[in-house]
């Protein structure tokens, strides 16, 4: 179901932690939050969710409005899931009590379907009896989603559903929860700090800072296109290099690139894949560090300015910490900082 | 950080020790000491003492307890015990202290001369020092007590829903019960037994005043008390509508129970408890043990308090009082088996 | 291994005082049957075992269900005057029960002037407070406390997020509070009501008071009247044995819902408005009013006659001997309690296992009979102990080491085994990872059991009474010295000090609480 925020504010005694939210997530989308940590992702979903009533503006599920300023609907009639941080499991009940605690206005039978369809979707066939405190990590993960998941609800909602699992469970979990949610076609809001799990699952990519969505976009574009210096160095790897506009050119210690609208003094947007070894370059650089990352290498350089920016290679380009190289700028669109 | 936290130690263990000494040890005496387990409360006997040890200079030092907790306690302390005297309210307690071999006897012309010989233990060990008559009380609008006689009046069934009692759990209860056995027997006790069980108006009450309150409010008209109970009462309110009736007065005299104490078999002064033992039984003294508490002297040439001569003189059990301790567990079970809770 | 061992030896040294004293109890069954046993097996023992078995039942369903719902308000719910509340409903057990149980039959009774007044303007009447459910009625009062404050803390260390899970799955607050909160408690429900269940079997001053023959009134019977205190100590046996059986029950309820929490945003309160908080403050109020107010007021109104003639400087020697010693005694109880829990976890073989309900079934004996049984043979075995407050502390122990276990046990049951094996692999020391790790979880319960412990001790009266040195007076043996004659007009004036003396610490342990929630 359609999920749309409007200039969302909350306020929790003197602290403003939202400061006007807009988003919109289509039926079926998965749209992921990042931000550091304290930017508000967190209350953003308890406030869709309905654990906090927003101090202004209006959150709408499907037509109907949820959340407004003289209109609350209680947590319990949203048809909303929501997975905990921490799943939150029920420690006096077995998982398959846990699965089957959203369901009991279900008819018996039905109730077993459900909760049987939950075990077999989230592989958990085997465990029904077993007691939350008896299961791995990531068990526990798959139970607090199909708990979530068994009453099918219109939204979803996780807040760092990854947080406890160690890195390999965790690309796994990723790749299947994202065919998972597809399958059944379910709106999903995820929140993590996590750039790779989020551009692993969204269809949109929001990031989030002082109470406010800095960007919502396509994961494509909050990376490539990023509206802020602050979305910038937030997603993916970059460096801001420093450049002064003239007669259509932005001039840089790296070369020129070709811009009508350059003009004054701007920093531009340097991804390591804007930046291309080569010998016969004038521009030359010292490495100075380097991570080997299987496919690829991610070398840090120096200029002779003494800036430092971030320059991928493929993996044959075996070269070492000092040696000397020639680099170019390959970037095939441009973002512009300018500074006032 | 480590100074600051040590010197507080210090200064705790230093409070504990003050603590401990100001409680746990005694301030140079005078004399050697009188140490007494008492079952009598603190504030009838503390005045007492007082004017014992400024009086002869002799200091007393004294616990208070119940008196089958402050035997098992002689017992276990033995030879090692600081007591040198065991005061009871109740010659059952005495009798059963004596019984075990935890008094010694003896011997005074004083306490002889002082306290009648059925007040005393025939074999010396312990003397009564104040007496407790129990006998019966009545409502005076609604009894006419030319109807009232003895204890075993009350199971004839003129009275049946008009008697209150205390429970059978109480001592006094028992030594009467008991007393009763000696002068009629078994068999004539335990049917005057359920006849009052068959008489009662409520269940039997945890303690006297309760009896004669419900005297007072109409549920009952007639009870079984301690006087002294009675004499408290009136205090607070002298018209309280609750009269003395002296039961038994042409057959075998009303019942009575002793305050009373005896020496202990391994006490250390048994010299200086002697003395306050006299000392106790006569005079000032005997007036004061008594009268404090509206009981009865032992002493036959005391005065009695004016309040308790009001309800007249009366003729006292001629039986000696050792007989209630000797029969107390034969009376326990005769009220159990009479259904006297 | 060791660790193991050493386990053992804490549990053992803890059991130590509550083992003298069955050891004398096995002593007395071990003895020839006395004829007052049989006696007693003929007339006394049927009533008598059937009357404390439905008082102990009815006392621990009665004041489990109304402390659990106070705590539940009380955690769970913000209503006006929920701050006063939520320290002032432990003030019941400032007042000892057999106090208690003097003014319901002095205020209810036939001839008091409240019932007379109503019987005479109205017709009134009501059944005898004198009776198995007027005892019960007065124990529950008393009694409540103890699981309010436990399961108090139980709901207050409760995550919030659970009630959240439970919203966004469709429950209420109100539901999700029945459906979680409340079973995750019930580990703490069931320690407390066995904790009221195990006071109400040793109780002798209520069941007195109101003349209702139990077990131990059977005990005193045979003790006090027929001489025998071998037949005291079998029935005491049975209070014992009885207490076991309790404590197996618990223990076995408990296992079955063995579960662990980890910490977390612990619970906001819903603010309760209109009629809602109007019916919670009332409830509450009544409650109150007729465990603590009305007891007080009725007892300032014997005070006021004698106050002036009996308090005196005295009084404050009696009030910081009370307070030093309930306080030491209970700083003794929950070091002790907390050490004996701590090996009990580690250790499950069948000692610690068996030792550990031992260890707290001290709290079912009558106080009297407990005293005695631990006075008797350490006086004979080291007579340099006579006199001294050791013994006294040492029966302190024997007796209640249960009120400060339960809490702790509970406490400790909470914490998830997974804390110290993130600790144990961070390389910390165990000391290290008490103070950082358990202390911050487990301060609530421990000051839960100080609090019990604390209130107890400070009624506390046969083992001061018979242990205490010479000339040694508290607040409870002023009150016992007054109303073994029955003078309980003045005895109203050293209980009323006692309820006072009492108060001041529970209000700033309260305080001291609820920061550490």
């Amino acid at each position: 179901m359609r999920l749309e925020l409007k200039d969302v504010r909350f306020r929790r005694d003197a602290t403003e932690i939202l400061r006007g939210v807009d988003l919109q997530l289509e039926s079926g989308e998965i749209g992921v939050l990042v931000g550091p940590s304290g930017c508000g992702k967190t209350t953003t979903l308890r406030c869709i969710a309905g654990l906090e009533s927003v101090t202004s503006g209006e959150i709408q599920l499907g037509d109907r409005v949820v959340s407004s300023v003289d209109r609350h609907i209680e947590v319990q009639e949203r048809r909303v899931g929501y997975v905990l941080q921490d799943s939150a499991l029920f420690p006096h009940l077995c998982v398959a009590d846990n699965i089957r605690f959203g369901l009991r206005k279900l008819a018996r039978e039905e109730c077993e379907v459900r909760v049987a369809n939950m075990l077999a979707l989230l592989e958990l066939r085997g465990l029904e009896r077993r007691m939350p405190q008896d299961l791995s990590g990531g068990q526990q993960q798959r139970v607090a989603i199909a708990r979530s998941l068994a009453p099918q609800p219109d939204l979803l909602l996780m807040d760092e559903p990854f947080s406890n699992l160690d890195a390999r469970l965790r690309t796994d979990l990723v790749s299947e929860l994202r065919s998972l949610l597809k399958t059944l076609g379910i709106t999903t809001l995820l929140v993590t700090h996590d750039q790779h799990d989020a551009f692993g699952l969204a269809d949109r990519l929001g990031y989030m800072q002082d109470g406010r969505l800095e960007q919502w976009d396509t994961p494509y574009d909050v990376y490539h296109r990023p509206r802020s210096r602050a979305v910038a160095d937030f997603i993916g790897d970059g460096v801001m290099l420093p450049a002064i506009g003239k007669d259509g050119f932005w001039h840089t210690e790296l070369g020129t690139i070709e811009d009508p609208a350059a003009d004054g003094s701007a920093d531009l947007l340097l991804r390591p894949d804007d930046l291309l070894h080569d010998d016969d370059s004038p521009t030359r650089a010292q490495i100075v560090g380097r991570v080997f990352r299987g496919a690829d290498f991610l070398y840090t350089v120096q200029l002779p300015s003494g800036l430092r920016v971030l320059a991928l290679a493929p993996s044959h380009h075996d070269h070492h910490v000092g040696e000397t190289l020639g680099f170019r700028l390959a970037n095939d669109h441009l973002v512009v900082f300018r500074r006032d | 950080m480590q100074a600051r936290a040590s010197n507080r130690l210090l200064s705790y263990a230093l409070a504990a020790l003050l603590l401990w000494v100001g409680i746990g040890l005694p301030t140079a005496q005078a004399s050697e000491p009188v140490v007494v387990y008492s079952a009598r409360n603190e504030q009838l006997i503390k005045p007492l003492f007082d004017r014992f040890t400024a009086e002869t200079g002799i200091p007393v030092r004294f616990t208070t307890a119940d008196a089958a907790v402050l035997i098992e306690r002689l017992a276990a302390e033995g030879k090692n015990s600081p007591a040198d005297m065991l005061m009871t309210v109740d010659a059952g307690e005495l009798w059963n202290a004596a019984n075990r071999g935890l008094l010694r006897p003896t011997r005074s012309k004083t306490l002889d001369a002082n306290i009648p010989a059925t007040l005393r233990d025939p074999g010396n060990r312990w003397v009564g020092l104040s007496q407790r008559a129990r006998t019966i009380v009545y409502h005076p609008d609604r009894v006419d007590p030319r109807k009232l006689g003895t204890y075993e009046d009350l199971a004839d069934p003129a009275w049946r829903g008009r008697l209150c009692l205390r429970s059978s759990k109480k001592v006094y209860n028992q030594s009467l019960v008991a007393m009763m056995i000696k002068t009629r027997g078994e068999a004539a006790t335990e049917a005057t037994i359920r006849g009052w069980v068959a008489n009662l108006a409520a269940p039997p009450f945890a303690n006297d005043n309760q009896v004669m309150e419900a005297i007072a409010a109409g549920q009952c008209d007639v009870g079984i008390v301690n006087t002294y109970y009675l004499g408290r009462l009136l205090q607070k309110q002298p018209n309280f509508p609750v009269k003395v009736f002296w039961a038994n007065q042409r057959g075998d005299g009303t019942h009575v129970n002793v305050s009373g104490a005896g020496i202990t078999r391994h006490a250390r002064n048994p010299a200086g408890a002697q003395k306050l033992l006299e000392w106790l039984s006569a005079g000032d003294a005997q007036r004061l043990f008594a009268g404090s508490n509206m009981e009865y002297p032992v002493n036959p040439t005391v005065e009695i308090d004016p309040l308790v001569r009001s309800w007249g003189s009366f003729t006292p059990s001629r039986i000696n009082v050792v007989e209630a301790g000797r029969r107390q567990a034969a009376a326990v079970r005769l009220m159990d088996r009479a259904g006297w809770r | 291994m060791r660790a193991r061992w050493r386990s053992t030896l804490v549990i053992l040294l803890a059991a130590a005082p509550a083992l003298v004293v069955l050891v004398g109890l096995v002593g007395a069954w071990v003895a020839p049957a006395s004829d007052a046993l049989q006696h007693q097996w003929r007339y006394l023992l049927p009533d008598a075992s059937r009357n404390t078995i439905i008082l102990v039942l009815s006392v621990a369903v009665a004041a489990g269900v109304l402390g659990t719902a106070l705590a539940a308000l009380v955690a769970l719910c913000d209503f006006p005057g929920r701050a006063f509340f939520s320290w002032a409903l432990l003030l019941p057990l400032s007042i000892p029960g057999y106090v208690l149980a003097a003014v319901f039959a002095g205020s209810l009774d036939y001839s008091s002037p409240l019932y007379s007044w109503l019987r005479e303007q109205w017709g009134w009447q009501w059944p005898s407070i004198r009776s198995l459910g007027g005892a019960s009625f007065v124990l529950t009062l008393t009694l409540f406390p103890y699981v309010y404050l436990i399961a108090r803390v139980a709901f207050e260390s409760a995550a919030e997020r659970y009630l959240e899970a439970a919203a966004l799955l469709g429950r209420t607050r109100l539901q999700a509070a029945r459906e979680v909160l409340l079973p995750l408690a019930i580990p703490a429900i069931l320690a407390s009501s066995a904790l009221v269940a195990m006071e109400t079997l040793a109780d002798f001053g209520v069941v007195a008071a109101l003349n209702v023959d139990t077990l131990t009134t059977a005990l005193y019977r045979a003790w006090y009247g027929m001489f025998s205190l071998v037949t005291a100590q079998q029935i005491a046996g049975f209070l014992v044995l009885m207490a076991l059986l309790l404590l197996l029950f618990e223990h076995r309820a408990r296992s079955v819902l063995r579960m662990r929490e980890s910490a977390g945003v612990s619970l906001f309160r819903e603010r309760l408005h209109g009629w809602r908080a109007l019916l919670a403050t009332l409830l509450t109020s009544l409650i109150l009013g007729v465990s603590f107010a009305w007891p007080v007021a009725h007892l300032l109104s014997w005070a006021s006659t004698h106050w002036a003639a009996d308090l005196d400087a005295r009084y404050w020697g009696y009030v910081l001997r009370s307070i030093a010693l309930a306080g030491i005694g209970a700083v003794l109880v929950v070091s002790i309690s907390t050490l004996l829990a701590y090996a009990r976890r580690d250790d499950s073989s069948w000692v610690g296992r068996s030792l550990t309900p031992l260890a707290t079934a001290g709290y079912a004996i009558p106080g009297t009979v407990l005293a005695v049984g631990l006075y008797a043979p350490l006086a004979s075995a080291a007579p340099w102990l006579q006199g001294t407050l050791i013994i006294l502390f040492v029966a302190y122990i024997a007796r209640f080491l249960a009120v400060g276990h339960a809490p702790i046990a509970a406490g400790l049951a909470r914490l998830p085994t997974a804390l110290d094996e993130a600790a144990v692999l961070l390389g910390s020391g165990p000391l290290q990872r008490w103070r950082q790790i358990h202390w911050p979880l487990l301060k609530g319960s421990m000051a839960a059991a100080f609090v019990l412990s604390f209130v107890d001790l400070m009624k506390e009266l046969p083992i001061t009474l018979l242990t205490r040195p010479f000339g040694f007076e508290t607040l409870a043996i002023r009150v016992f010295e007054l109303t073994s004659e029955g003078e309980w007009e003045r005895a109203a004036v050293p209980a009323l000090a006692l309820v006072l003396a009492g108060l001041w610490p529970l209000k700033w342990l309260a305080g001291r609480m609820s920061h550490a929630t």
